[in-house]
């Protein structure tokens, strides 16, 4: 009799933790990152009453959330890739509308150019058409400038978004060190039961870091996580959290290197990769650079041809890069020499030939007797003095460089934001050049037939094939990462839901649970008030005897 | 399957955003009636577009070199058939002048006309095109190719432009004088003012009795050297007209070759309306299905019931 007290007892407890535990699941069934928690139930041991045991109730065993590492492994793997792909996946969706015909206009401005100049050959003397070539040639121009500044903004936007994704890891390494540090003290004092809802934070704190850059966490025996990139740079120790930072690079300004202080001191580490911090670096270096590079080339490419014919109207000159007549003004970037360069030598670029350049950038070295020239696409390299021709492009180098110093050379980035028409006098279009008699003719009609000259690519490609294989380029690498974000979105997806499957909330289930417990409550109850009565019952026969 | 409400509302929000993002790029394609709006949605596509554009720009160019090319060569058909038509008056007058019933006093006479058919020939010569360019000084336009009427000097030069009147079809304008005045006697190379320049002096000259028989040798030499002139016109004519008549062709092809770029540009990038409004259409439907749907499940909980 008074076991079925205590056993109702037991059972009464049990079902009002159930039912506490059903809340916790109700309550937050829309919990970002949440797991269901579910009551494990056992019955306690029976006491010994001569032959046989009497049972003495039930206990709460653990309340644990239900979770699989599997599951949360590939989850943050997932989420890594996805968010890689979609920052490379936008940002080269703004390349691609920076290409879209009707905004730029970059292909109706060579038309117009080009135009102009076999009308101007037409009608040589008649000063509006001469005037007429030299707008359409500005506004080609400056058309250029202005997709290469969009570009060169958004190089800048890149930066800055580097280092807050960079700042957004740091302060989730700080959050996951917390969390490591509360559910270790949680652990030790609760007998080993551990807490479901400070595991469930962590974890989309993992999550959440594994957006930024792909993670490999390592799990503790203290129930820690030591967490670093998959690259290997350490971010969550159990010394503490390790801060990354970033600083321009020293060989080349427009990138970023990666100094990680773990506490102890400070060390450079390789780029991390994955994650959307992953997609900028790789959208950066793959995407970024060629397409202002290729920007650049064509750019160059068009005003060397022009220069070139129209070089003519000055014979005297005609031939010397340094004094010679030029209708565009136009010049190779400026080679950077690397910060930690020893000597004082500076070097230069010009171009020599459009139709063998490539987009690669270059690197040159001095190995304390003479240069080297370095293709950085494919480490091809010509050596030589202090003048090297390759590809097209002269370097030169002067001044006293010592051993080991070097310079970076982006021959065409930055060209198309630089390429401006020259204070050209239109009278002088109607220029009569020709090296034949019967070949004399103004010099608007020799500009006007670079219009079907092959430029580019080993002399095959004239300008318009080239802008519109660059624009295919675009639209290629932009097409090709949305098609990954969306086979990457329905993975994500579907990790998602398995995820969800295991581990939400389901409130049909509650609901049900909600009763079964409701009436083990109720039942519970019952066998209290039946208890109570029989010891009544027993009291009022005791009084009646 | 153990499925969640967060699973539910996942599989909703993703359903839901990929069909607007469908309806969201049909409504972009309908509205600007293209394809193709961006290089990513057809890369190759685009590239293509932009290379019939150049296309579509060149021809446009084509019909306005046609258009120069055509009003030039005209005028210098009209010139070189003046040319012609005062060479043949010139001739006239040297085969009136070339007969033993005229005195010298008749030969004067003569001469004045031919005096004023030589002027109209110079002025001819200096005559101006389109543009207000000397049609026979070569590619020299703007220099008179005929200044003076004491030397017969050739001032232009001999060179000519090759305007471009379709692809890969192009037509040579610009006339030098020297190649439509100028013709071989005996190993020496004449200009047609200087065989009128020896008329006026044979002309000009007295011709006794005894000296006639030497003035017919000359006139008759004078008379060959008019009718070479002649026919060099009538041949530099005929060149002229071929090419204005090549012209013609030319402008019919780039009609045709317009034509046909326009109609490739439309298939390359071009929207097929009825395509794309069937397919709005489908997309609506089942967004419409998709929410009727969620709208539905929502609803079902079995604390309803409770």
């Amino acid at each position: 009799m008074g076991n079925a007290l205590l056993n109702g007892l037991s059972g009464l407890l049990a079902a009002e933790r159930a039912i506490a535990t059903t809340s916790h699941n109700i309550a937050n069934a829309n919990t970002e990152g949440y797991s269901r928690q579910s009551v494990t139930n056992v019955s306690r041991p029976g006491e010994q009453r001569g032959a046989y045991f009497e049972g003495t109730g039930v206990r709460t065993a653990s309340i644990q959330r239900v979770h699989d590492n599997l599951v949360e492994s590939r989850l943050q793997t997932v989420s890594s890739e996805y968010h890689r792909i979609e920052s490379l996946s936008q940002l080269t969706g703004r390349i691609n509308t920076l290409f879209v015909e009707e905004n730029t206009g970059l292909n109706a401005a060579q038309v117009d150019f080009f135009n102009a100049l076999e009308d101007a050959a037409n009608n040589p003397h008649a000063q509006a058409t001469a005037e007429h070539v030299i707008a359409t040639a500005e506004t080609m121009a400056s058309r250029m400038n202005f997709v290469e500044g969009q570009l060169k903004t958004l190089q800048a936007d890149l930066t800055f978004s580097i280092k807050s994704d960079v700042a957004a890891i740091n302060e989730l390494s700080a959050g996951i060190y917390a969390l490591n540090q509360q559910i270790a003290a949680g652990s030790t004092n609760q007998s080993g039961n551990p807490p479901s809802d400070l595991l469930d934070q962590r974890d989309s704190l993992l999550n959440e870091l594994s957006s930024y850059v792909s993670i490999r966490p390592l799990p503790r025996n203290d129930m820690g996580i030591d967490v670093a990139t998959t690259n290997g740079v350490p971010l969550v120790t159990i010394a503490g959290p390790a801060t990354l930072s970033v600083a321009n690079d020293s060989a080349d300004p427009e990138r970023m290197s990666f100094i990680i202080n773990t506490g102890v001191g400070s060390r450079p580490v390789s780029e991390p990769t994955g994650g959307s911090l992953g997609g900028l670096l790789e959208f950066n270096r793959d995407v970024l650079d060629q397409t202002r590079s290729e920007l650049g080339q064509l750019a160059a490419g068009l005003a060397f041809a022009v220069n070139d014919a129209y070089e003519e109207i000055d014979p005297a000159t005609a031939g010397d890069p340094t004094t010679r007549t030029e209708f565009f003004d136009q010049s190779l970037s400026i080679p950077v020499g690397n910060a930690a360069n020893q000597g004082t030598a500076n070097a230069t670029v010009s171009l020599l030939d459009p139709s063998v350049t490539t987009t690669s950038p270059y690197l040159m070295t001095y190995d304390g007797s003479g240069y080297t020239v370095t293709r950085l696409s494919d480490n091809i390299q010509v050596t030589g003095g202090a003048n090297i021709v390759m590809d097209g492009i002269s370097f030169t180098a002067s001044g006293a460089a010592v051993a080991g110093d070097s310079f970076l050379i982006k021959p065409f980035a930055g060209v198309a934001e630089t390429i401006k028409v020259k204070d050209v006098n239109p009278v002088d279009l109607a220029t009569m050049v020709g090296a034949t008699a019967q070949q004399y003719l103004p010099v608007s009609q020799s500009m006007a037939d670079i219009r079907d000259s092959l430029i580019f690519n080993a002399g095959e490609v004239t300008l318009s094939e080239q802008y519109a294989a660059m624009v295919a380029g675009v639209g290629s690498a932009t097409r090709s990462a949305e098609v990954q974000l969306q086979s990457m979105a329905s993975i994500l997806e579907s990790t998602q839901s398995s995820h969800d499957q295991m581990s939400g909330v389901s409130l049909d289930e509650e609901a049900a649970n909600l009763i079964k417990y409701q009436q083990a409550y109720e039942a519970s109850a019952r066998v209290m008030v039946a208890s109570g009565t029989m010891f009544d019952t027993l009291i009022a026969a005791m009084n009646r005897a | 399957m153990r499925v969640t409400q967060s699973y539910q509302t996942r599989v909703f929000a993703a359903n839901n955003q990929s069909s607007l993002n469908k309806i969201a790029e049909l409504q972009a394609q309908i509205s600007n009636s293209k394809r193709v709006l961006d290089p990513a949605d057809d890369p190759a596509a685009s590239s293509k577009s932009l290379v019939l554009q150049q296309s579509l720009g060149q021809v446009t160019q084509y019909e306005r070199n046609n258009t120069y090319a055509q009003s030039r060569l005209s005028m210098e058909e009209s010139a070189i058939a003046s040319l012609s038509d005062v060479v043949s008056s010139i001739r006239e007058l040297a085969l009136q002048a070339n007969n033993d019933a005229m005195g010298d006093q008749d030969r004067q006479t003569l001469l004045q006309s031919v005096n004023m058919r030589s002027e109209e020939l110079r002025s001819l010569a200096n005559s101006r095109g389109p543009n207000g360019e000397y049609l026979f000084s070569g590619t020299d336009r703007e220099v008179k190719p005929y200044p003076d009427s004491n030397t017969n000097q050739y001032d232009g030069n001999d060179s000519f432009q090759l305007v471009n009147i379709g692809f890969n079809n192009q037509i040579s304008v610009g006339t030098s004088g020297n190649e439509l005045l100028n013709y071989d006697v005996g190993g020496t190379d004449k200009s047609i003012f200087n065989t009128i320049t020896d008329l006026q002096t044979t002309l000009a000259t007295p011709v006794t009795v005894a000296a006639r028989a030497a003035f017919h040798d000359d006139m008759g030499a004078l008379l060959v050297e008019l009718d070479m002139a002649q026919d060099q016109l009538n041949a530099y004519r005929a060149n002229v007209g071929d090419r204005l008549g090549r012209i013609e062709t030319a402008r019919d092809n780039n009609g045709a070759v317009e034509l046909m770029l326009r109609e490739e540009l439309e298939t390359t990038d071009g929207l097929d309306y009825a395509d794309a409004i069937s397919r709005l259409q489908f997309e609506i439907q089942t967004l419409e299905a998709v929410q009727t749907t969620y709208s539905r499940i929502k609803d079902l909980s079995l604390f309803n019931y409770m």
